[in-house]
């Protein structure tokens, strides 16, 4: 203070020095009635805007805090779920692979019985014409020989009379004695 | 086959040769003759013929039968034609010979056989049969070349088979199964 109204008492430096002390005072005066008027009006509202604003800033900060931690939580979620999903579908899999297996024999088993069927239908079928062709050639063998037998005996026994006379000698005492017993 | 009217016909005609004191006689010519059609396809259907006149018929019998049966059996035959019951005379026939027999409390054995037999094979057969059924038999033979060998008897609703015919029948069953 001194050193300024000794500054002032030399007529001023000509910067920040007046060279009179009164527009100092002045000056001093006008920058405190600045200063009051700022405190009093324009510093409340100052603060108050950036009370506010940190207060908002402070609030957005929460919100997206809680957003991120919402986020966090959706996606532990959707990790779990992603997890379920994955162990269905590991199930789901495991069990199809199971049907698939449980069909693919039951389809081999059912192939494989048809096709021992069809076999042993078809085998049968064949014996069944097998034994029905030698049945019948049989038959008609049989026939041939019975025929030809037939017409050997009866041309032979046409010209034999003595083979005609033996027949009727064991016609009547072979035949006819068969039946004396039943007869009596 | 023996119907009510062939049996009507037979016991007639039983009566009326009883009565002439030929019922054997006239059996057996009357057994002989229907055998005789059987194996006669052309004189069968002679005697059936409604075409031709019923006295040229009785005359084919009388022609046939003149020196060989007795009048009673050619009149017989005669009525049968004129009655036309010519597809009768066979079981007719049997019919009498039944009858005929009956009246000697004998019954009728039906011999067929593949030849004709002898008169003592006739003789044995009968007392064959005599023995086998314990009844007095009176043999009616008749050739069948069917019967290829042996003999094929029938009494009453009893058949005595002993043909090489049924014999090859069996043969054949063998054979075929």
């Amino acid at each position: 203070m001194n050193l300024i109204f000794a500054a002032a008492e030399e007529k001023g430096n000509g910067l920040f020095f007046p060279s009179d002390i009164n527009e100092f005072w002045w000056g001093a005066a006008a920058f405190l009635l600045v200063m009051a008027f700022l405190a009093w009006k324009v510093f409340p509202s100052a603060r108050n805007m950036m009370r506010k604003n940190a207060e908002k800033v402070e609030g957005d900060l929460q919100s997206a805090e809680e957003a991120r931690a919402a986020s966090e939580s959706r996606t532990a979620d959707l990790r779990i779920q992603l997890g379920d999903i994955s162990q269905k579908r590991e199930e789901l899999m495991a069990e199809a692979r199971t049907s698939a297996t449980r069909l693919e024999a039951d389809l081999i088993a059912r192939a494989e019985a048809e096709a021992e069927e069809l076999r042993r239908r078809g085998e049968a079928e064949a014996d069944l014409i097998r034994r029905q062709a030698a049945a019948d050639l049989q038959t008609e063998m049989g026939v041939w020989v019975s025929e030809a037998a037939e017409a050997l005996i009866a041309e032979s026994l046409r010209t034999d009379a003595a083979a005609q006379e033996a027949l009727v000698d064991a016609y009547i005492t072979s035949d006819l004695a068969a039946v004396v017993e039943p007869a009596q | 086959m023996s119907t009510e009217q062939t049996r009507s016909y037979a016991k007639a005609m039983a009566q009326i040769a009883e009565a002439e004191g030929c019922l054997d006689e006239v059996a057996d010519e009357m057994f002989r003759f229907s055998r005789a059609l059987q194996g006669n396809d052309e004189l069968r259907e002679a005697l059936s013929d409604r075409h031709i006149p019923v006295q040229r018929r009785q005359q084919i019998v009388e022609d046939l039968l003149a020196s060989r049966a007795t009048p009673a059996t050619v009149g017989m035959l005669s009525l049968i034609v004129a009655s036309e019951r010519s597809k009768d005379i066979a079981a007719i026939a049997e019919e009498l010979a039944d009858i005929a027999a009956s009246a000697k409390s004998a019954e009728v054995a039906y011999v067929r056989a593949a030849v004709p037999l002898s008169e003592t094979q006739i003789s044995r057969l009968r007392d064959a049969l005599s023995e086998a059924t314990g009844k007095n038999i009176e043999v009616k033979a008749s050739v069948d070349p069917a019967v290829i060998g042996g003999i094929v008897t029938t009494v009453g609703d009893t058949v005595i088979d002993g043909s090489v015919r049924s014999r090859l029948a069996k043969l054949r069953d063998a054979f075929t199964g």
